[in-house]
């Protein structure tokens, strides 16, 4: 293994993957998991808009978003890993989980086996990280925004954070990076606050706005309807 | 005429098993047999049955591959190896590279595939 990890130091790209660096306090590491096509990359690309630097590491079995913030006055370095589509040909490879301080879990709310692998997904994660932050992300609301008002039962059965976001509108979509970043860098500090503030808030949570677009009123109150 | 017979029969099964896989992967059924085996990301698969199973189960919609370079060898026999370099492109993912190697018979004059071995050009790295 030695001699692989070596080539691939010399190749492309290599020093943004070293993951030693994760262990420093200002680094952390967020990966996104979900289905192929629940709107992912969509996401970080909303997200990230102008300051968005995507790496592709085309050798290699991810896409790299980097991002620079500022928690509690201490600059923090995000890398944001997205999957290259080999989810759709293979398993993820533990490298992928190695080190991540939190975990985007997304599903495409217009596609019901999206929502079903969750716990697959999630078993997955929980295996190489029992651990980090984990939130739940269903995308894709601008479709039809009466599925706000449904309860989607998964974030509450394991107790996560739960959003609906829309990559296409813009939906909640800073909030949910922000949130994530921060559950990063407390998991780091071995804090549960955050966490538990996250929680407290989102109980009490209607839908924001849409960040660039001032649209009509669409926020509904959530019910406690089951899927 | 410099192109040898296997290279001519290897090119041409490069270029339907492609052509076939992204227009209507459900009709690779009939290029392997019930002792054909597939290995597809480390994974094995016996019989054209759970070889098809596989192939038309995997998640996506839309797929195309672009063959880079494609090498064939004769066996001692009779039957012909085949190594494929490229790039797909599933949906609207980012481009893969992936090799694929085929091992191609002939029984009662049709050529078959005995065996195919899957990988994307993907790698991992920095796992403790």
């Amino acid at each position: 293994m030695k001699v692989v990890n070596n080539m691939a130091r010399d190749g492309q790209g290599v020093t943004e993957i070293d993951q030693e660096k994760y262990d420093a306090d200002e680094n952390v590491k967020i990966i996104c998991l979900g289905d192929s096509a629940v709107g992912k990359s969509k996401l970080m690309e909303r997200f990230l808009m102008d300051g968005f630097r995507p790496q592709q590491l085309s050798t290699f079995a991810l896409t790299l978003y980097k991002y620079t913030t500022t928690v509690d006055g201490k600059t923090i370095l995000v890398d944001f890993w997205d999957t290259a589509g080999q989810e759709r040909f293979q398993s993820m490879h533990a490298s992928y989980y190695h080190k991540a301080h939190a975990c985007i879990l997304v599903f495409d709310v217009q596609r019901k086996i999206t929502y079903k692998n969750l716990s697959n997904w999630y078993q997955e994660l929980r295996e190489y990280r029992p651990e980090i932050p984990c939130i739940v992300v269903a995308n894709k609301i601008d479709a039809d925004l009466r599925v706000t008002q449904k309860g989607f039962n998964f974030a509450k059965k394991h107790n996560l954070p739960f959003y609906f976001v829309s990559a296409a509108d813009g939906t909640n979509v800073v909030k949910l990076f922000t949130d994530a970043i921060k559950l990063a860098v407390s998991y780091k500090q071995n804090s549960q606050d955050f966490l538990d503030e996250v929680m407290r808030e989102l109980e009490n949570f209607d839908l924001e706005k849409p960040d660039e677009e001032t649209s009509e009123d669409t926020e509904s109150p959530r019910s406690k309807d089951e899927v | 005429m410099g192109e040898k017979i296997w290279e001519q029969i290897g090119c041409s099964f490069v270029q339907h098993y492609y052509r076939l896989f992204d227009s209507d992967r459900t009709q690779l059924k009939s290029i392997y047999t019930d002792a054909s085996c597939l290995s597809w990301e480390g994974q094995h698969f016996q019989g054209k049955d759970a070889i098809i199973n596989k192939i038309t189960g995997l998640p996506f919609q839309k797929i195309q591959h672009s063959i880079t370079s494609q090498d064939h060898q004769p066996t001692f026999d009779n039957s012909i190896i085949c190594m494929v370099v490229g790039q797909l492109k599933a949906d609207d993912d980012p481009i893969i590279g992936f090799h694929q190697i085929f091992l191609l018979k002939n029984v009662q004059d049709v050529w078959v595939c005995t065996n195919d071995i899957f990988r994307l050009a993907l790698h991992n790295f920095g796992c403790a």
